[in-house]
């Protein structure tokens, strides 16, 4: 944890609080972006090789050129901000806005002088409610600074607790007053945004992470990482180590040291069965597939990814039926009911991988299982359903001797002993969130 | 390449050259390929791509099956559909397969079947046997939306037409999806009925039999169904339509989409009144009143006696009220034998109707590319006109300007005036108005289906100035809204005798000496001028029970030796040279022309736009949409009926600080009436609305209270 970007001086200061922020050079970064010129904020980003950080990996100075200039497009331009963190497993947003805000702030800020926007909508998770009175207080104490904000008005928008929400055109049809439901592709965003103007959406690290590309500058922070995974990335490892939590980490660190160094090792110094890398939307690494680096290339050799960074460590007593019916459930629960694939397919699956744990299910319903799987993924309009599949699928495919027992055997080989109240919340926990209370 | 505007693409190997901008599906049709679809409706928007049903593989494109009916053709596209391509053939099949896993295979006792996209697409591209070996989703049901529509959730396969329908189109937002994934439901916002003029709809744009008619549910079989192409005749639009029948009744009525005129939309009056056909005071035969002893039927012999008798007694002094229902060879049929037979030329015409605005004269389609409308005249649209309201609504969407005064337009290069109202002068006002404004087209909205031919009808068989005769011997009044006229009836207290022709017995009792039953347009052959002046065709749904007016005139005519066809094409044969260019009647096509606009006149001096504006507002009484015999007569219909609410605009409400929901009494002269508030923004300052049944005595200028 040597270059924190993200969270630098975060541990050692308050830094929720303006003047202390300011004390460690806040705001200057983007003071100095504002005497660059929007086009060569965008080149400096585009210079420190930034990916998006809420899972799809786009680089992030392309995504903003894509922004058409007022003379191509009259419309306002706008900055949402993508803080419906909601994958199960990651929980890296939450303490971004609760520990590091002005610095969230702060990215928001230049990314709007860089996209020629006036408005920042920041939609986040109605359940982070703590994250979301800290980004009030913020804002609050920035008020008067107007040499801050220069016009630029930042809204908090709560979310109503839908995971499809945190989908780029679901979250800006529910941010338009909208039932939260994926549009098609294109227009994109950027053409056709938020009420169909230019709009940039970017994810919470994303933003936390500009001020200090604009402080060092692009090439600097493009010396952290490795090649295509530039600079530093907030982890949360949870599941069966000893010490789950957010870590930022260089991109490239290996799974092995996620596991063993940075979250103390399996609980009990029990084997490791298996890690999901990078959310519950990922496919599943086996214990003797850890030995890779944590970045884009290196995952995408063994066919996964680093998605939203929420790593979950399972140890040898899980069930891989089990945890199937966990992920299908919350993807069943989830879904929003707008296309075909997702909406049926995701309860389909469940039905057979309840069946499969009851050791009810014939041969043919593990084929059939995979060939749901099959008939959802790349059928669906956005990529919800589709990552159940891939996901569930992959599971099938690393542990197809476990799924088998699951039949031959007529039973579930661990049964109750399963420890999956540890890894990744159940369905019946995703209850509504208390309302916050809102300062004055 | 291709041709400036068009591009060239392949489908399945074949090339097709379609214009830019259009949709994949249409241009795979184009080259004679099916996409399939559920979803895809381009009258409700942009696509929405929920179904997944016309997955296809698509190159250029990321490396799986596209939604094609997202896409648009470009050049260089090379498609493949299911016929040639085994990806998007196993895709289309995955999505029947997913749709098929809970719905319900009812498909025996449910109404869509034969005539289901999901039956039909299941034939076509669908897995022949199931892997579900579950028990399948289910919902209460059937859940009525509202007394016109049963909801079946286990059906509906979520395609969100009607919602979009709802929210998009008719823009009614009563349509909503509640929850989520496979738990979705269609539903109506509160749980309230589905209330709005256009409902309807939803239960064609339905692909399954999720949204069924209330009135045709169990009614009949699809293969045992004959659909007649006719027109509807219940308001000036004249929306084109399906009248499906079986064993000689109706049993229901289908958009039929004239894509100028109605674009296949319907108001529910025009897709539910029909029961009023099956009435229990429709009558049947000739009525004639025996002293003291009321009303005794007759047989038709009997009754053309006491008709000629009537005629021949009234020695010419003769008025006709003519109801601007009848088609335009009723009326032409009727003034042959009165005015060319008998002399007597004087009529209550059901309007004033002028041919000013035949220069003016552009498809009601042209609202919609209109980039400023100007709605004149103060009375409701959709209360008269429905179908012209989604036009208007389709063109505000467009980015149209809706303005309620001339001065408004500005400088517009494609100007629409419409008025809905009185004071209109039969559409010469409006003409002048239209002039001014150097409009592109103009509309006057009348208040019955066929006025314009009616009067035109009228005027060709005879150029006769009418001398009104006083006292009048006989008033012979044609059809019910001439008979449900205050005008008419008290013309009726002048006249010594009555002659009535009417559908019902309620509203032809008490006033008349001689009652002949009428006829629906459901069950006429023959001809309709719409509010655009398009000529349309009537087709013979069923038989009506008596015999129709045009065989009874003609056998009347005979006793006067005046020869009248009882046959509509003849008959049309003999008027068409006169008012409608000799158009023959077979010509009048299916899906008729508009002919083209007449020469303008020189711009004449501008029109009094000067009104006095009176102290208090001035109260505009409608008759609703839902209102009149037809759909009095139709139970289903009853809770559509106007509520008891005042039109007010947001200026004057705002002055008076109402409220939308306030109780809020309109008095005039002494009387008052008491009604709840609706605040609107089609209405102009110092003008409030109340439908006609709710108005009481008030007089045209009143004050509000609260």
């Amino acid at each position: 944890m040597a270059n924190e970007v993200v969270f630098a001086d975060a541990y050692e200061r308050d830094l929720t609080k303006l003047a202390e922020y300011e004390a460690i050079g806040g705001y200057a970064a983007l003071a100095k972006a504002r005497t660059m010129g929007p086009q060569a904020v965008i080149d400096e980003v585009s210079a420190s090789e930034l990916r998006g950080r809420g899972g799809a990996f786009f680089p992030t100075g392309r995504k903003w050129a894509f922004i058409p200039k007022p003379d191509q497009n009259p419309n306002p331009h706008y900055l949402v901000v993508n803080a419906d963190e909601s994958e199960p497993g990651s929980f890296k947003d939450n303490e971004i806005m609760a520990r590091v805000p002005h610095r969230f702030i702060e990215g928001c800020l230049i990314t709007a002088h860089a996209v020629e926007a006036k408005w920042v909508f920041v939609y986040i998770r109605g359940e982070y409610t703590g994250p979301y009175e800290v980004l009030v207080a913020a804002l609050e104490e920035l008020k008067a600074r107007d040499d801050i904000l220069d016009g630029v008005t930042i809204v908090l928008h709560r979310g109503a607790g839908a995971y499809i929400c945190g989908e780029e055109t679901a979250l800006l049809e529910s941010l338009e007053g909208k039932r939260g439901q994926p549009r098609t592709k294109p227009p994109f965003p950027a053409v056709e945004g938020l009420y169909r103007s230019p709009t940039v959406v970017n994810n919470v690290e994303t933003m936390a992470t500009i001020p200090p590309i604009i402080d060092i500058g692009g090439a600097e922070y493009a010396k952290l990482g490795v090649p295509d995974s530039r600079g530093t990335r907030v982890v949360s490892i949870s599941g069966h180590v000893k010490r789950p939590g957010n870590y930022e980490i260089e991109n490239g660190t290996s799974v092995r040291s996620l596991i063993y160094d940075l979250g103390g090792g399996i609980t009990e110094d029990r084997p490791l069965k298996a890690v999901i890398p990078g959310g519950s939307s990922t496919v599943i690494l086996r214990y003797d597939e850890i030995d890779v680096g944590y970045d884009f290339n290196s995952l995408l050799a063994l066919k996964t990814a680093m998605g939203s960074a929420g790593v979950v460590v399972l140890d040898d007593r899980c069930c891989m039926v089990q945890l199937g019916i966990r992920i299908s459930e919350f993807y069943e629960h989830e879904s929003c009911g707008k296309c075909t694939p997702c909406r049926e397919g995701t309860r389909w699956m469940t039905q057979i991988l309840r069946r499969l744990e009851a050791g009810e299910a014939d041969q043919h319903e593990l084929d059939l299982l995979l060939d749901v799987c099959d008939r959802i993924n790349g059928k669906c309009l956005c990529p919800l359903g589709e990552t159940a599949a891939i996901a569930v699928a992959s599971y099938v495919d690393k542990f197809r001797g476990e799924f088998q027992q699951h039949v031959d055997e007529g039973a579930c080989p661990f049964g109750e002993s399963s420890p999956l109240h540890n890894v990744l919340a159940p369905v019946a926990m995703h209850t509504h969130s208390p309302v916050a209370v809102v300062p004055a | 390449m291709s041709a400036p505007g068009t591009v060239r693409l392949t489908i399945d190997g074949i090339q097709v050259e379609v214009p830019k901008g259009t949709g994949l599906v249409e241009a795979a049709l184009a080259a004679g390929i099916e996409i399939p679809v559920f979803c895809y409706e381009p009258r409700l928007g942009a696509p929405v791509g929920a179904c997944r049903m016309c997955l296809c593989e698509i190159t250029p494109g990321p490396p799986k099956p596209q939604a094609a009916c997202t896409l648009q053709a470009a050049d260089g596209m090379d498609v493949r559909t299911a016929l040639t391509s085994a990806v998007a053939a196993e895709a289309q099949n995955a999505t029947l397969e997913f749709i098929l896993v809970n719905h319900p295979l009812d498909c025996p006792v449910c109404d869509k079947g034969g005539e289901c996209p999901l039956q039909d697409l299941t034939f076509r591209y669908g897995p022949g046997n199931t892997r579900m070996t579950f028990p399948k989703r289910t919902f209460d049901k059937p859940i009525p939306i509202s007394p016109l529509i049963a909801l079946d959730r286990e059906r509906c396969i979520l395609c969100y037409r009607c919602t979009r329908f709802s929210e998009q189109v008719a823009e009614d937002g009563q349509l909503v999806a509640v929850n989520r994934g496979s738990q979705t439901q269609i539903a109506t916002f509160e749980d309230e009925p589905y209330r709005a003029p256009f409902t309807g709809n939803v239960i064609e744009l339905c692909p399954v039999g999720a949204l069924t008619s209330t009135t045709y549910r169990f009614e009949a079989r699809p293969w045992e169904i004959q659909d007649v192409p006719s027109v509807c005749g219940l308001c000036p639009v004249g929306c084109n339509v399906e009248v499906t029948t079986r064993e000689g009744k109706v049993k229901r009525i289908l958009s039929r989409n004239h894509p100028e005129v109605d674009q296949g939309w319907l108001c529910d009056k025009g897709r539910f009144a029909h029961q009023h056909l099956n009435a229990d005071d429709r009558l049947r035969d000739p009525l004639l009143r025996v002293r003291r002893r009321g009303f005794e039927e007759i047989s038709w012999e009997r009754a053309l006696d006491e008709a000629e008798q009537l005629l021949r007694g009234a020695e010419g002094r003769i008025v006709t009220a003519l109801s601007g229902s009848e088609t335009v060879e009723q009326a032409y049929a009727l003034a042959r034998l009165l005015r060319r037979g008998l002399g007597s030329h004087a009529a209550v015409l059901p309007e004033e109707v002028s041919d000013a605005l035949d220069s003016f004269r552009v498809p009601l389609s042209a609202i919609a590319d209109a980039d400023v409308i100007a709605v004149l005249g103060d009375a409701p649209i959709v209360e008269r006109a429905p179908i012209v309201e989604l036009w208007i609504k389709q063109a505000k969407r467009n980015g149209a300007r809706v303005v309620t005064s001339l001065d408004d337009v500005g400088e517009a290069s494609n100007a629409i005036l419409i008025w809905c109202g009185p004071g209109a002068g039969g559409g010469a006002r409006v003409a002048a108005l239209a002039e001014s404004a150097r409009a592109k087209g103009a509309f006057y909205l009348p208040e019955t289906a066929n006025a314009r031919g009616v009067c035109d009808a009228w005027a060709a068989a005879a150029d006769t100035e009418p001398a009104n005769p006083d006292p009048i011997g006989l008033l012979i009044v044609s059809g019910d809204e001439a008979a449900a006229n205050p005008d008419v009836r008290a013309l009726a207290e002048q006249a010594e005798r009555v002659l009535v022709i009417s559908m019902f017995h309620g509203l032809a009792g008490g006033w008349a000496d001689l009652v002949l039953p009428g006829t629906s347009y459901l069950e006429r052959d023959g001809t309709y001028v719409n509010l655009e002046g398009r000529l349309q065709r009537l087709r013979r749904a069923v038989i009506p029970p008596a015999p129709d007016e045009l065989v009874w005139i003609s056998r009347l005519a005979e006793r006067f030796d005046i020869a009248v066809s009882p046959y509509p094409s003849a008959v049309f044969a003999e008027v068409s040279p006169i008012a409608f260019g000799g158009i023959p009647f077979g010509i009048v096509g299916d899906l008729a022309d508009l002919p083209p606009a007449t020469e303008r006149h020189v711009p004449g001096q501008s029109p009094d736009m000067a009104v006095s504006e009176p102290s208090g507002l001035r109260l505009i009484r409608f008759r609703p949409l839902f209102s009149g015999p037809a759909v009095e007569r139709t139970p289903e219909l009853q809770f559509q009926r106007p509520l008891a609410e005042v039109e007010i605009s947001r200026h004057d409400a705002t002055d008076r600080r109402i409220r939308s929901g306030d109780d809020v009494t309109v008095s005039s002269n002494g009387t008052s009436v008491t009604l709840r508030a609706r605040i609107s923004d089609d209405l102009r300052a110092g003008v409030v609305r109340v439908a006609d049944e709710h108005a009481g005595d008030l007089q045209p200028t009143v004050d509000l209270s609260t």
